[in-house]
């Protein structure tokens, strides 16, 4: 049985693309991320590295290599790797005949933005990245978490992948978890008025929040969010304990995982603001991994008598 | 008499929640952030009924119902555990040591009143 639990771990991205080529400007940001780029000028050179590097795992092709080779080339990768995302850079209308089989992914138009690269990329490696499941969990989690203990509707938006060292929000709560074949952190952040504006629709009669107040209530989000995480790894046989809440405030502040891949960050939005929550993995085992149980966890809300 | 409900959590938010929530329901509502401070106050206060989160630092929410139980006074008293907490296992532990009922966050305050009012007739 295929394990939904199981990530995709490859770190390379390989640029195809003509001597002062645009994409390589984005290099920085995407390392900075923890992938290592591999920038090759011609197609025969790119197809070697496809079938000798299994590590890839995003392929960028710009058609100034030659727009038919550079098809051939999109064909030959996603027959290797029918899940490998492919970006082509356009820079001319194509011969409607280029693409005889396989379509790229996403096309970017010449010259392109690095950001515009940079942003499709995070979006596609974190799906890679991060299995669908998880990434389902975790939504789901918080949004029940905000709505049923905060009577608060927020709107989840695409996922992405943290590029830089700068968190996100002015206020954040981490809480770490560790197991024997799953370890990470899960993180909670937004600004003092979005947290404020949650905390009054449970507290409408309290004085303005201090920021110790705000700390605890994205600690306790972080926590129901990761508790119920716990209970769905349970279930796939890779247990953990959760730790003692950390608090980071001040938006200048820098935090890092020395992880093995980059964090992924799922944001809430509505008027008021934006809640992060934000997932990262350090230790994740596949080998062993058992198909769940059957055993039930109780639902969240619910009073059971014992 | 007013029924008077401690509420154990170390999330500052959980606890002024559920007491502003419960006063307005008609109780009287202590605070505890911690397990050992919640063995104090069941030492020199008397409460009709526990709602105790699991995972506190220092002693857990399970070892705080195994000693409580312990207290003549709290051999019988209602122990809701109000917790992430959501395996058969956990709860068949809670049950060990002599938890009335369950519930995992989140919760929403008033399924919580309708089972506290079950057992505080």
């Amino acid at each position: 049985m295929s394990s939904p639990l199981q990530p995709t771990i490859r770190k390379d991205i390989l640029l195809i693309e003509p001597p002062a080529g645009a994409i390589s400007r984005v290099a920085p940001a995407l390392k900075d991320l923890g992938f290592s780029v591999l920038r090759v000028g011609s197609t025969e050179v790119a197809m070697n590295a496809l079938s000798l590097n299994p590590q890839i795992c995003l392929v960028s092709v710009d058609e100034g290599v030659g727009a038919e080779a550079a098809a051939r080339l999109v064909e030959s990768a996603k027959d290797l790797y029918p899940d490998l995302p492919v970006f082509w850079v356009k820079r001319r209308t194509l011969a409607a005949n280029v693409f005889r089989h396989v379509l790229p992914d996403v096309m970017l138009s010449y010259p392109v933005d690095p950001e515009v690269f940079r942003r499709q990329a995070e979006s596609v490696l974190c799906v890679g990245m991060y299995p669908h499941v998880i990434v389902e969990q975790i939504t789901s989690s918080a949004k029940a978490a905000l709505l049923e203990s905060f009577n608060t509707k927020l709107t989840p938006a695409q996922p992405f992948l943290r590029s830089n060292r700068n968190v996100l929000s002015h206020i954040n709560a981490l809480v770490p978890f560790v197991g024997v074949k799953v370890s990470g952190r899960l993180l909670v952040g937004s600004s003092p008025e979005c947290l404020t504006a949650i905390r009054r629709r449970v507290l409408p009669n309290d004085p303005e929040p201090t920021s110790g107040q705000l700390e605890d209530l994205a600690g306790e989000l972080a926590n129901q969010v990761l508790g119920r995480l716990k209970g769905v790894f349970h279930s796939y046989s890779y247990p953990f304990e959760l730790g003692t809440p950390m608090f980071i405030q001040g938006v200048q502040s820098q935090l890092r995982y020395k992880a093995g891949r980059p964090s992924m960050v799922i944001p809430f939005k509505d008027a008021t603001g934006t809640v992060y929550v934000e997932f990262c993995f350090d230790i994740f085992d596949p080998d062993g991994l058992s198909p769940p149980s059957a055993e039930p966890l109780a639902p969240s809300g619910e009073l059971e008598f014992l | 008499m007013t029924k008077r409900i401690l509420v154990v959590d170390d999330s500052a938010t959980i606890r002024q929640q559920l007491r502003v929530f419960l006063e307005s329901n008609g109780f009287e509502v202590g605070e505890a952030e911690n397990g050992q401070a919640a063995l104090e106050a069941v030492r020199v206060e008397s409460f009709n009924l526990l709602i105790v989160d699991v995972n506190m630092p220092g002693i857990t929410g399970l070892e705080l119902v195994e000693r409580v139980r312990k207290l003549p006074a709290y051999a019988k008293i209602p122990v809701f555990v109000l917790t992430t907490e959501s395996t058969q296992a956990i709860i068949a532990k809670g049950k060990e040591v002599g938890a009335t009922a369950w519930i995992v966050k989140p919760f929403k305050p008033d399924i919580l009143l309708k089972g506290i009012k079950k057992v505080l007739v």
